[in-house]
């Protein structure tokens, strides 16, 4: 491998990287500013896990009922 | 209410509809302006324009002002406006639309009222898509070097050349970098990509994939009209834009000598 071969991969690995990390910034800045996180893994609560439509929630307000 | 009081109230409202077609002219001459239009097209769709509003209208276009007095149609009152650019981008789809409604206009299809609401929704059109940009250009500069005798080794060097030299100038400008030096930056990696074709050995002409990486950067625009200003007497506005376009092209020649002399390659 040649000299310029080498300046040449340093260079373009050094600009891709740098687009790379940049990209990966921001995506990740925007998914944390985003209100609808999507949770992959996650603990959850009973009720949440097995809550069905028009079941009664205790926390709903009486009043609205 | 005595004659005379209505006399007054007919004199400020002519006075008004001057003050409000000034306005809206040197605003549409300053988007036109910016959005990368010639000088004789802005003349004359503003002229086109003001005909159609009974007005006269006497116009100098500076590189980053325009200067406009609207008269009425006796020539007894005027009003006068000095209006920055606006500086837009060049586009062709805002020049497109603001010629379209300058000929609206001066057809009588649309009225004051309506001209002003469609330039207002002329000016809130987005930029195209920058993904979709860095694509076509890509796509561009890649047949750019098909014309010029490249085989399809060298079209994918120019390709990716293009691409990742695209989007440093995009992610530069984002960052408010001088243009100038965007240009340096953009040239000497997109530069250093395109001879990757006499570096590593790939494809039979790896000089046309060097010289056509970075045509996209060439101001072709700013030198188009400079010519045509040249050839309309605005002879200001045409030699500011050739030297921008010039230090422009300076740039982008400092970037790709940068990239050939890191490459090892000889300049003849």
């Amino acid at each position: 491998m040649t000299e310029t071969m080498i300046t040449w991969i340093v260079i373009v690995s050094l600009v891709v990287v740098v687009l790379l990390l940049r990209g990966i910034g921001k995506f990740c800045k925007s998914y944390r500013s985003s209100k609808h996180r999507v949770h992959i893994i996650e603990f959850g609560s009973d009720n949440d896990i097995f809550f069905c439509p028009g079941d009664k929630n205790d926390d709903d307000d009486p009043e609205e009922l | 209410m005595t004659p005379k009081n209505y006399d007054l109230m007919a004199d400020e409202n002519r006075s008004s509809h001057i003050k409000e077609v000034c306005i809206f002219l040197s605003d549409y001459a300053s988007w036109l302006l910016g959005c990368g239009a010639t000088c004789i097209r802005i003349e004359k769709n503003i002229r086109r324009m003001a005909d159609a509003f009974d007005t006269h209208i006497d116009v100098s276009i500076m590189p980053s002002h325009i200067h406009l007095s609207v008269w009425n149609s006796q020539h007894t009152e005027s009003y006068h406006t000095i209006k920055r650019v606006h500086k837009s981008g060049i586009s062709f789809d805002i020049n497109t639309q603001l010629s379209k409604l300058s000929w609206e206009v001066a057809d009588g299809k649309v009225d004051f009222n309506q001209a002003v609401y469609l330039f207002q929704q002329v000016a809130s059109i987005r930029p195209t898509n920058r993904w979709v940009v860095l694509v076509l250009a890509s796509f561009a500069n890649a047949s750019f070097c098909r014309l010029f005798g490249g085989d399809a080794t060298s079209m994918l060097i120019v390709f990716l050349a293009t691409l990742v030299g695209y989007r440093v100038k995009q992610v530069l400008l984002e960052e408010k970098a001088d243009v100038r030096f965007v240009f340096i930056c953009s040239a000497f990696i997109s530069s250093v990509i395109g001879a990757s074709g006499h570096v590593f050995g790939w494809g039979e002409t790896p000089e046309v994939a060097i010289a056509t990486s970075v045509l996209y950067l060439i101001p072709g625009i700013p030198y188009i009209n400079s010519v045509s200003d040249m050839l309309d007497g605005h002879y200001i506005c045409a030699f500011s834009r050739f030297m921008d376009a010039a230090i422009l092209t300076a740039c982008l020649s400092l970037g790709l000598c940068g990239g050939l002399l890191l490459m090892n390659l000889s300049w003849f």
